[in-house]
């Protein structure tokens, strides 16, 4: 049942650290850098946040590798489906579902939106990693790319499900 | 509209659909921290916070209190939290795909500012009016059926001759469906193991055994759709009706479009677009 567990870690990575974390982070540090607020642990937070990426970048790519099988594959009937239903069916029901799937959520659109905001965040973080204080207005100006790329993508992930891959199971 | 429920949102979200917003427009009472939520005299807080502000909400609320928790991402299923079992969440996420409409915020409003109605929610009933907003059991036996239910509207639809293809591909949102010319031929029997649960032979069953699987089918499905055993629903009284014709057919046209047609809606309705996404 990977649906179940894809869903955990999708909320874990989307809610507990891209939303919660780092773009709470970057904004931080966009505000600082405008002059609008004075905190003097911004960039050391954001930097800590820096340095969990290389970690949070496999779970996205994994988590983006697993929405592209699903936008293009069908899904293989789980054992205890074929045994009650047959192989042919389980298989059909599953495929009708991942098809309602794909047009009710616009899934491969939003991969494509995803993939192309995963690539953006990653290098602008890693450009981040390479600036230093105190930040040049190049630096700024990756920090509110970083955000724009981190907020899309927290978009497109929002509320993504991929589609059951069980019927009774 | 209630003084007796205030909000909290930890991004003070002022868009149209953050939870800040929300309350201003429905003149909910505001807390500007989670622990002013906690220790007002509201009997109802409405919060959007990180996990560990929750537990301690789970923890801090009085008894008699509740708490209800927004995402933008929704929540899923999930039996009332809290020391004193006054703490619930919302299904649909505040923003986004399938996000909570105004008109149902107002429902959760009207809810949680009834004592009544609460009073019912600890005890484990969801009001119609909220139903698909708060659960506490994950549908699985209703996702099942509507598994199925999807099947054979497919195989109706790609079916040219049949008086019913149009209809039944307009209900699938006019997908392109997989050929499976084997579908119909076990139809009635599919459904017979999708609402026992088990490998069992449509036609081998005592009236003991098919009442058994009436029985423990519709307790499961009543409760998955957030309802008391014994109520009676519209759409209960609809999926009754399959499950009667399913295990007294004594052919495969016995289940036709006539009974999974309203079941289908009914589902349909019941899973709205939390079918398709999650939080």
């Amino acid at each position: 049942m990977m649906d179940a567990q894809w869903e955990q870690r999708r909320s874990s990575f989307n809610h507990g650290w891209l939303k919660n974390r780092l773009i709470v982070g970057l904004m931080k540090c966009v505000r600082v850098a405008r002059g609008q607020v004075e905190d003097q642990d911004s960039w050391r937070n954001l930097s800590c946040l820096v340095a969990d990426w290389d970690q949070m970048r496999e779970i996205a790519v994994s988590l983006v590798a697993f929405l592209r099988h699903r936008v293009s594959n069908p899904i293989s009937p789980d054992q205890n489906d074929v045994l009650l239903l047959g192989r042919e069916t389980s298989a059909f029901l599953l495929e009708v579902e991942r098809r309602r799937w794909l047009a009710c959520t616009h899934a491969a659109e939003k991969l494509l939106v995803i993939e192309e905001a995963l690539a953006s965040l990653d290098q602008q973080l890693q450009r981040i990693g390479a600036s230093s204080l105190p930040l040049s207005s190049e630096s700024r100006r990756r920090i509110e790319d970083c955000l724009v790329a981190a907020r899309r993508l927290g978009e497109n992930f929002s509320g993504l499900a991929v589609p059951r891959d069980f019927i009774l199971g | 509209m209630s003084a007796s429920i205030a909000a909290f949102d930890k991004d003070g979200d002022r868009t149209e659909f953050g939870l800040y917003k929300r309350a201003l427009v429905h003149q909910l009472g505001i807390a500007d921290s989670v622990d002013k939520a906690v220790q007002s005299d509201a009997s109802c807080i409405f919060v959007h916070v990180l996990d560990e502000d929750w537990e301690k909400i789970c923890e801090g609320l009085s008894e008699g209190r509740v708490a209800l928790r927004f995402s933008t991402a929704g929540f899923r299923p999930k039996s009332p939290e809290g020391k004193h079992g006054g703490c619930f969440r919302c299904l649909k996420p505040t923003k986004n795909d399938g996000k909570l409409t105004h008109q149902e915020f107002e429902a959760l409003i009207r809810l949680f500012a009834d004592a009544d109605s609460v009073g019912s929610l600890r005890w484990g009933i969801i009001p119609p009016s909220v139903r698909g907003l708060i659960s506490f059991e994950f549908p699985h036996r209703v996702r099942a059926l509507h598994i199925l239910l999807q099947g054979c509207l497919a195989e109706w639809a790609s079916d040219r001759f049949n008086p019913h293809a149009v209809e039944a591909s307009k209900l699938l949102g006019s997908i392109e469906v997989p050929h499976y010319p084997g579908f119909r031929i076990n139809r009635a029997q599919m459904f017979c193991s999708v609402l026992s649960g088990r490998n069992c032979n449509l036609e081998q069953l005592t009236s003991a055994d098919k009442s058994s699987i009436e029985h423990q089918t519709m307790n499961s499905i009543t409760i998955e759709l957030g309802m008391k055993v014994g109520d009676t629903d519209e759409s209960i009284t609809i999926v009754r009706k399959l499950v009667e014709t399913v295990l007294r057919s004594d052919g495969e046209d016995a289940v036709s479009w006539g009974v999974i047609q309203p079941v289908f809606l009914a589902l349909e309705q019941a899973l709205g677009n939390r079918n398709h996404t999650k939080p």
